[in-house]
Parts: structure tokens; sequence; C-alpha cells
């Protein structure tokens, strides 16, 4: 594969924005059946990268070419011509139409040469089974998982015989046993000789993949290496720089000994939205200023057990307490004013309103505080100054408070969230996968406030399927497994291997 | 801050605003078309809608009951409900007040003439909290209940007007005439602008005001950029799904109050010719914005006002040449937004990626 003849090369690409050089001089190559990873924090400039291939934005200078031959910039069609394909970032598929309609309607869309539907069942059957992509085409898209949904996406741009496949972030949102499974996909891809650029900011994964990685910061390339050359400790000292490469082991601080219980959960029992009662019994409690991990396989029902504690989905049985007394038959809206914060897993559905601004949204966290509003009028001029307050103390990066929140980067609407909810100084945080894909600076700082969240004598839970975070971040590990607590341990005597096959034995670190 | 929502609405000024334009142009068409000379006919129009200082008094009162249903259509609206029901509200808030001129205390202005409107607004928001609660509690969903239950407000109120309440020997289905004490006062002498006008103005104010400067305002926007992200950050959302169809219907309702106490003098049957349905448009032209809202009925107003000037100028064209350009502007309005959508979705994603550069 090494000597492979170059397919694209990106030939000293550069892309200024007002204010900043998103992309300066930007050089690399890709080989046939080879998998190059872009690799790089956000602001990196990987998407305006991205951006410039795609033909979506028009470079200040420089060109891509393909086969020795440049593309016109700036036009997304290029792209398509030259055999380039895309698997977005964020799905663009329609949830109630089925698997083959979805494959369809895009054909239309990108193709320009419609394809019957007969052609298109014939070639999707042919494509699943070279590439081991095993899917019901009968069934409809929001039924299938975020990784079969991925696996649509990958038919989707496969269907157009792609001769450089470019993948966004393709592991932020999976499982362990749906990357592995994605890898294994984009392997026998390369093998076929189809190049691939696999864009990415998590180590491991890339390290796992890649044969060759080009480093990306502050929008020039740090270096090209190959894969069985570097490690992890190296890769991320060339990605954040040599002063911020050395990464706090901080190991968590267990609660003091005397602290009271804040948060006791008592055999709580909750369906979730297909499975009735996914969660059985489960009994655990929190002590002021504790971080408790709950550790499982995604889908275990972790998320709707905090859903249950907020009051957001209703308990089929058991008892919430919050410092002894009774919560079970609050609303959401009486357990957050007793105390209870929540960070929900899926940040664009239930953590933020797109259309708001940053400051309305910060607003909504302190509804009925005398800070910004009395008798139900608003205090606009407190709301404005306590958003800039917040905004500088968490680190939130927009143009001003008044800025939409969609518009946010990934990692500054996830600092939104902590900022409205960690801003009222709550008894209980319940957090759920605080950090899915967040870059490494938006992650430490993610981590940062829960911690101090808990060092303010909060009691932290938090839910996440990287067992990395949870032992950076708990004191103390719950194991969920199909709904069901099954361990209990102590962070500082357990290792992630350790704790890998406590759940299963699926992920070994 | 300030900048983004002047921006916004200038854009939404200048949508709407093209949208009337091209309405307009293309009602000339049709007059062309017809054998009419449109500039003749225009002239017509405008010399009973703005013509005169009776002229503009007739526009305004036109104005009034398509005025204060639009607001409360847009205050729904902004927590994403549609309550198309405006027009039932409207009849049953126009009964109360009647009732209470009718049959209550012999009181008069301004004391009576509050109570009745009060009535008025009250039973408006009865009658939109009914799909509110049904939305609410029950899941329905309120465009089809809010709709439904025009046509039980309608019956209702003729049932009442041919009934129990009918004038004796009358020929036109109609209550007595109210108390003159009652009766809204008029305040610009040589027109008919009554005092509901002014409460119509009051109106665009308030509903400006509990927008964007109440906790109220800032949950129904919270709604309706995201019902479920709301009630997760504490939003009471059943509460105020009914308070916000409610507080629709109150508007409403006191268009139907003020049609009586300050314009027919009495509930007669089929006084409005459909305010509740053109509010609808109306609010979708104005943009949900208060201000916008004001504009597009003073047009919609001074067209109905209009109207009976086309006929002397233009013979043999029919009045309905002023709903016409109406649907066209609403027509022509979906269609820009439409085409607005697009150019801004393109604009977004341009941005979204720098501003992810820049993070």
């Amino acid at each position: 594969m090494e000597s492979g003849r170059e397919l694209l090369k990106v030939d000293g690409v550069s892309k200024a924005f007002p204010g900043i050089l998103a992309n300066d001089a930007i050089t690399f190559d890709l080989k046939e059946g080879e998998i190059h990873a872009l690799l790089g924090e956000n602001g990196a400039g990987k998407t305006t990268l991205v951006g410039i291939l795609y033909g979506l934005l028009h470079p200040d200078a420089g060109h891509i070419l393909v086969d020795g031959k440049v593309l016109e910039p700036g036009n997304p069609r290029e792209a398509i011509v030259h055999g380039l394909g895309f698997v977005q970032q964020h799905y663009s598929l329609v949830p109630t139409l089925t698997v083959i309609e979805n494959l369809i309607l895009s054909s239309r869309y990108g193709s320009g040469s419609a394809l019957s539907r007969e052609e298109i069942e014939r070639r999707i059957v042919k494509i699943s089974q070279r590439h081991g992509l095993t899917l019901d085409r009968t069934v409809k898209v929001e039924r299938l998982s975020v990784g079969e949904q991925q696996h649509v996406e990958l038919i989707k741009t496969l269907i157009g015989s792609p001769r450089v496949l470019i993948l966004d972030e393709p592991a932020a949102l999976l499982s362990a046993e749906e990357v592995k499974k994605l890898w294994q996909i984009l392997r026998n891809l390369a093998g076929q000789g189809v190049g691939i650029i696999l864009i990415g900011h998590k180590l491991e994964d890339v390290l796992a993949i890649a044969d060759r990685i080009t480093v990306l910061r502050l929008g020039r390339v740090v270096a090209t290496v190959s894969a069985d050359d570097v490690n992890a400790a190296q890769l991320g000292a060339m990605m954040v720089g040599s002063l911020a490469a050395q990464t706090s082991e901080s190991r968590p601080a267990a609660p003091a000994p005397d602290a009271s219980t804040a948060l006791q959960v008592r055999r709580l029992s909750v369906s979730g939205d297909r499975a009735p009662n996914l969660v059985k019994d489960i009994s655990f409690s929190v002590k002021r200023g504790e971080v408790l991990g709950v550790a499982g396989i995604i889908g275990s029902g972790q998320a709707e057990l905090l859903e249950a504690i907020m009051g957001i989905r209703p308990a089929n049985g058991g008892t919430v307490l919050l410092h002894g007394d009774d919560i079970s038959g609050l609303s959401i809206r009486r357990r957050r004013a007793r105390g209870l914060a929540f960070v929900p897993g899926d940040r664009h559905r239930d953590g933020l309103i797109g259309p708001m601004s940053v400051a309305d949204n910060l607003a909504l966290g302190a509804n009925g505080q005398p800070a910004t509003s009395r008798s139900g009028i608003l205090y606009l001029k407190s709301i404005e100054t306590r958003a800039r307050s917040l905004m500088k103390r968490f680190g939130i990066s927009a143009a001003g408070t008044g800025v939409r929140a969609a518009t946010l980067s990934g990692g500054n609407q996830q600092k939104l969230i902590l900022a409205r909810e960690l801003a009222r100084d709550p008894e209980v945080v319940l957090c759920c996968y605080p950090t899915r894909g967040l870059d490494f600076a938006s992650t430490a700082a993610v981590h940062e406030e829960l911690r101090l969240a808990a060092a303010r004598g909060a009691a932290v839970v938090v839910v996440s399927i990287d067992l990395g975070e949870l032992l950076a971040l708990a004191s103390r590990l719950i194991v969920i497994q199909a709904g069901r607590l099954t361990g209990e341990v102590a962070a500082d005597q357990v290792t992630a291997a350790e704790l890998g096959v406590m759940l299963g034995g699926g992920i070994a670190a | 801050m300030t900048s983004i929502v002047t921006a916004s609405t200038a854009r939404n000024v200048m949508i709407s605003f093209v949208a009337v334009i091209l309405a307009f142009v293309t009602a000339a068409l049709l007059l062309t078309a017809a054998g009419q000379n449109a500039l003749q006919s225009f002239a017509g129009m405008a010399s009973t809608a703005v013509g005169s200082n009776f002229a503009v008094g007739t526009t305004l009162t036109k104005a009034v009951p398509r005025l204060l249903p639009a607001l409360g259509v847009a205050l729904a609206l902004r927590s994403g409900l549609w309550n198309i029901g405006a027009e039932g509200q409207i009849y049953l808030g126009a009964a109360a007040a009647a009732a209470v001129a009718l049959f209550g205390p012999p009181l008069s202005f301004p004391l009576g003439t509050a109570l009745a409107l009060i009535a008025a607004m009250i039973v408006g928001a009865a009658w939109a909290a009914v799909p509110g609660a049904l939305r609410a509690y029950r899941g329905l969903n309120e465009v089809i209940t809010t709709l439904m239950m025009v046509y039980v407000a309608v019956q209702l109120t003729n049932y009442l007007i041919e009934g129990p309440w009918l004038v004796p020997n009358s020929t036109w289905p109609a209550t007595p005439l109210i108390p003159f004490a009652f009766k809204l006062p008029l305040i610009w002498p040589g027109t008919l602008v009554n005092g509901g006008a002014i409460l119509a103005i009051v109106g665009v104010a308030v509903l400006a005001f509990v927008v964007n400067r109440t906790t109220f305002g800032l949950w129904l926007r919270a709604i309706g950029g995201n019902e479920r992200a709301s009630e997760v950050i504490g939003v009471p959302l059943r509460p105020m799904i009914v308070a916000a169809l409610a507080a629709s219907g109150a508007f409403a309702g006191l268009a139907g109050g003020i049609e009586v106490l300050g314009v027919r003098g009495r509930l007669l049957e089929g006084f409005s010719p459909g305010y509740g349905f053109e509010a609808i448009a109306i609010a979708l032209l104005g943009r949900l914005r208060p201000l916008g809202i004001l504009g597009a009925s003073l047009l919609f107003g001074a067209l109905d006002a209009g109207a009976a000037g086309l006929q002397v100028a233009s013979v043999g064209i029919s009045s309905a040449i002023a709903p016409v350009i109406e649907g066209l502007a609403v027509g022509y309005l979906l269609a820009a937004l439409g085409l607005a959508e697009i150019i801004s979705r393109r604009r977004e994603a341009r941005s979204a990626l720098q501003s992810a550069v820049r993070s």
C-alpha cells in the first residue's frame, strides 16, 4: 500500500476568514488504498479544509489535484465528478423514510442521473455484500442506531463509486463496538484501492486505523507521519503544542468522609422508548462533593436512569431522595428548584433552544431567580451582564451574547449548557455523555467545570461510555449492564482494562 | 444583540413589503386584463381608504378587528401553536360583551364598557383554552380543534341571536341595541373611529412587552424554539400551552367586544366577514412582529375600505378584488419566505463554517 499511486494532492491551500488564517499553505497527499488521518483540535483548520475539498469554500491560494488534474475551486460538482465522496458528521437522512427510500432520494439529488429503483437496489445489495454492510432495506431510518445510520450514509456515498472517501469525525457518536465495525469496513475499502481521508481528533481512533497521519494546528501542517512511527503521547504533543502536552492525570478527589448523602436512588425502575422496564431495581447514593461515574455499554439504560431521576421520564417504581426528602412525585421544574441540574446526552434535542440567543438560553436557567426577573418581568440588563460574565467564566467563545445558540460549535454549546446548569450552584448534577463529540480542549474544560462543581459541594453523577473519562472524573463507579446494577468499585482500585472486562469484556483499553 | 434583531427585522420588513408590491402589480395586471384602467381603479380605492379624514377613519375602524386577533395569533405562534380559531373567539367575545351590556347591571362608560370588554376577553380566552388543554394534556392537534370550535362558536352565537336574545319583530337576526351608555365613545370628530382603536394600539404594545420583556414571553419563545428542551430546562410546558392559547383567545375576544360596543351597537349574525381567518394572514404578513402586524392590518383595513371606492371608479369590477389582493400578498409572502429560507440557510451554513473555524 505504501507505494501506491498518488490519488489526491492538497497543494499549498490557504484560506483566511476575517481575523483568522484558517488554512495556511496546507500540503499533503493521499495514495491509492491509503487511510490518511487529518488530526487536530477544533480550530486547527480541519473544517475549513473539508469545505475547500468539498468545493463549498473558495481557497485564497493553492490547489486540489486529483490524478494530477487541478480541480476548479469552489465548485462542489467538480469534487463529485472527480470521484470524491463525503460522509458528513451530521447525518442527512429522512428519519421517517426507509433505508431504500433514503438512498433513492439522495441518488436523485446527487448524481443528476436518476437511477431506477431496481438498479439502486441491485447496487446496494452489491455494495452491502462487498463491504459486509448488512442492512434491512425496508426498515425506517428512525429505527436504526447511530452506527447503522452511518452505514446508510456510507452506502449513499459508495453508490457513486468514489475513489476518494472523506469522513468527518466518523467515530464521534459511535460505541466502541460500532467503531470497530467501521474500521473493518474502511480497511476493506482501502484494500480495494479507495483512498480514505479521515478527519478526527481522537488519538486512539486515528492510531488504530490510519496509515499516515497529518497533524494540523492553528491552520498549519505540523507534520505528516507514518502511524507506525508515533505514539499517542507524541501525537498529543503535536496537536496541542509542547506547552499543554502534559495532560494532568490528576486523580479525582474523594468526598470528605463525613460528607452527608445528597442524592439517594432506591429501587428505581424505568421504561425506555421501546423497551418496557429497561432499567430495573437500581439503588445507589451520592454524597456531597462526590463524583459518581456510571459505566456501561451504550443503550444499557444509563441515560433513561438519569432522565427518571430528573423527572423527565416517569419511573415505573422506586423513589428518589434529595437530602432525605422524597422528590419522586415532583415535576422537572420542582426538582430543579430543589437543586437538581441536568446535562442531557443529546444537546441539540434536549439541551438548548437553538433559535434563541446565548443570553436568553442562560436566562432560562435562572428562571424565577431575582437576578434576572421579578414578578414575571425580565431585567434585560442583568440578563445581559450575567450572560457576559458566564460566557467569560465558562470560556464560551461567541461573537456576543445575542448570537443564536444553534450557530455555536459543539464545544461551546456544551459549555453553554454547563454554564446554565452550574451557575445556580446546584445540589446535584446529572450529566449524560458530557464530552461526546468534543475536542481535547473543550473536553478538558468540561471536566474542570464538573470537578469544580463537586468541589463546591455538588453531588455529581456522570454517565459516559468513555471509561477513560469516568476514571478521570469519578471517585467511585457503578456498572450497569442491560438495565441492572452489576458492580460498584472505587476508581483508584481499577484500571480501564479491568473496567472493560466488568462491562462485558467488549472494550479492552 | 440589537444588531441581529434589527438586521433580521429589516429583512422581515423588506420581504413583506416586496410581497405587497407584487400583489398590487398582479392585481393591476388582472384589472387590465378585465379591460379596466388599473391606475384609475387604484385611485378609486385610495379615495375611500385614505382620501379624506373620514376615509382614513374607515380604514382604522376596519383595521381594529383584524389587528387584535392577529396579535393573538402571533402570540400563540411564537410558541409554535396555531390558533386557527380566532373567528370563533371573536364571535363569543362579542356575545359576552353584548350579554353584559344587555343583561348586566345598568352601568355606563367607562366602568360598564370595561366590564363588557373584560367579559369578552375572558370568554375568548376560555374558548381558546379548551383546545389548549386538549393539546397539552391529551395531545390533540390544536390546528384541528381550534378550527372546529369556530363552527361551534358561530352556531352558538347564532342560536343566542335567533333565540333568546332576538329583538322582537325583527326582519334581520340581531339582538336589541345595547344601552348607549355602554358604547365605546367616538374619538375623532368627523369619522367613525372609536375608542377601540386606542385599545388596539395598546394591544400592540402589550404583545411587544409580553413577548420580549416577561418570563412568560421568554418561555413562549423557548417552547417555540425547542419544545422538548424547554421542558427539560424547566419551563412549565403544559400550563404554558394552555396559557398561550388562552392569551391568544383573549385578544380575539376583545376584538369581538369592540365590534359590538364600538361599531355595531348590537350583536348581529355574521358581523365578522372572517376577521379571525384574515388575522392569520396578517400575523404572517407582519412576520409575527407587533409593529409588522400593525402595518399589515392597516393595509388590510385600507383594502377593505377601498373596495367601496373601487366599485365607484371601475364599473363592472367586483369589490372582491380587495380580498384578491390580500390573498396575493400572502401567497407572495409565503413564496418569498421560502426563497429567503433557502438564502439564509446557505448564509448560515457559511457562517457556521466560519464560527466553527474560529472556535
